[in-house]
């Protein structure tokens, strides 16, 4: 249930109250850019997904069940949205993980200007190599700090789901990224 | 290694299960190899995310954040949903209910007047739609220039067509009658056209070819849609962001036609 702040402002968004759906949407937008970011790879894309989900979700207001919170319910949005761009994205996207797998990095990659943006890199494609499900509970469980229940609240699943889908995702991410340990320890 | 001793490794690795639970789960793993392999790989892949450092909203300049809402208000806006979201969303309702219900409606005896009621509920007023806010309606009149006023009403017709293919509902199994927009598009191509004949500005001239795109996909398909060939033709308008520019470019046109007018 969203806290009741939270409730009076989405029945005054629902009212038509603009200003009342922009502190919604200030207060949400930072996460459901970063839920964007995760499944889309890049900040154009993101900023995208991430305003439309808004747009929708200010359509949609009035169907709003709150038996949920707003947050999770963006979330939700965000996510199908991302998927969508992401899937969308895909042929390209693979082709660009392809070329930049750290094999080929060190011959044709461009050289990274840190350590860290580099390691980050890293985790970005490992992240994008793997199934969507996977990739939908890592970055919302790990990477936007929310808890499983949170996750299976806005993936509409049980928390085991949850669990498996994020055994499955953390075993691939480490099995790519094992040689960034010893950089990392 | 049965999963709900795997699904408990996440919760004792953020301590979110109970010290008896987390005493036997310590007991299990002191004599399990296959268990232990697990958390520390699910520990290890934890610490690879969190070392991630900054988030990809962090890269974002305040400038940015502080005009996302705008942008957002602006898509909204594009879109002809000033109006309220509950008159949005009754009217959504309405719609729906009677495309469900079309079969039974033609198959009535008093289907005529119904599909009348239909018609003009399924088609959003234009002039309802995107109606002016009213700051804009009480703008001095600006007169356009002859050129300027067939660019206007042209993207004016467009700007119409293209709220009311993004607004109708797909949701039910009733295929979409678009013949009115297959005969709007068909005439918006042919104006369109003409427009590229004459000296149009480079921006003018690539939205009007945009635009064709779009008319063209509309015009071409099938007088019955189904809810897939719609979401191609809507994400093609949306990803173009072709309303947005339709309405920046009806700003600048008259904008610029004002200053021309009031110099």
């Amino acid at each position: 249930m969203p806290a009741a702040d939270e409730q009076q402002l989405i029945s005054r968004a629902r009212e038509g109250s603009r200003e009342a759906f922009r502190v919604l949407v200030e207060r949400h937008m930072k996460h459901a850019y970063n839920v964007a970011f995760g499944f889309v790879g890049n900040h154009e894309d993101a900023a995208d997904v991430a305003q439309e989900a808004f747009v929708r979700a200010h359509k949609a207001l009035p169907s709003f069940r709150e038996e949920s919170g707003f947050g999770t319910w963006i979330h939700r949005i965000v996510m199908n949205l991302a998927m969508s761009r992401a899937k969308r994205n895909r042929s390209r996207a693979e082709r660009e993980v392809h070329a930049s797998h750290p094999a080929a990095q060190g011959a044709a990659g461009e050289p990274a200007t840190d350590q860290g943006e580099e390691v980050r890199g890293h985790i970005e494609r490992a992240l994008h190599e793997l199934p969507t499900l996977q990739r939908a509970v890592v970055i919302l469980r790990h990477m936007d700090g929310l808890s499983t229940k949170q996750v299976s609240l806005i993936l509409q699943c049980s928390e085991g789901t949850v669990k498996t889908h994020l055994f499955r995702g953390l075993r691939k991410m480490r099995e790519k990224l094992e040689f960034l340990q010893e950089d990392l320890a | 290694m049965k999963a709900h001793v795997r699904d408990k490794l996440f919760d004792y690795l953020s301590g979110e299960i109970p010290g008896e639970e987390a005493g036997a789960l310590e007991a299990h793993l002191a004599h399990c190899d296959a268990c232990r392999e697990d958390l520390r790989m699910i520990r290890e892949a934890i610490d690879i995310l969190q070392r991630k450092g900054t988030l990809p909203s962090d890269e974002r300049g305040e400038h940015f954040w502080n005009a996302f809402p705008a942008r957002v208000e602006e898509r909204i806006d594009a879109r002809g949903k000033s109006r309220a979201p509950l008159i949005a969303y009754a009217a959504d309702r309405i719609l729906s209910a009677i495309q469900m219900n079309r079969a039974h409606l033609l198959a009535g005896s008093g289907a005529l007047a119904l599909i009348a009621l239909a018609v003009l509920l399924l088609r959003p007023s234009p002039a309802k739609e995107t109606a002016p806010a009213a700051a804009e309606t009480s703008a001095p009149a600006i007169t356009l220039e002859p050129a300027g006023v067939k660019l206007h009403d042209y993207l004016k017709k467009s700007r119409v067509l293209l709220v009311g293919v993004t607004n109708l509902r797909t949701g039910g199994d009733t295929p979409i009658d678009l013949s009115i927009e297959r005969r709007e598009s068909r005439e918006l191509i042919h104006q369109g056209r003409i427009l590229k004949g004459e000296a149009l500005d480079a921006r003018s001239a690539r939205l009007v070819s945009d635009l064709e795109k779009i008319l063209i996909e509309l015009a071409n398909g099938d007088e019955q849609h189904d809810a897939p060939d719609m979401e191609i033709i809507r994400s093609g308008i949306r990803d173009n962001n072709l309303l947005f520019k339709v309405r920046m470019t009806e700003s600048a046109l008259a904008a610029a036609t004002y200053e021309r007018n009031t110099q």
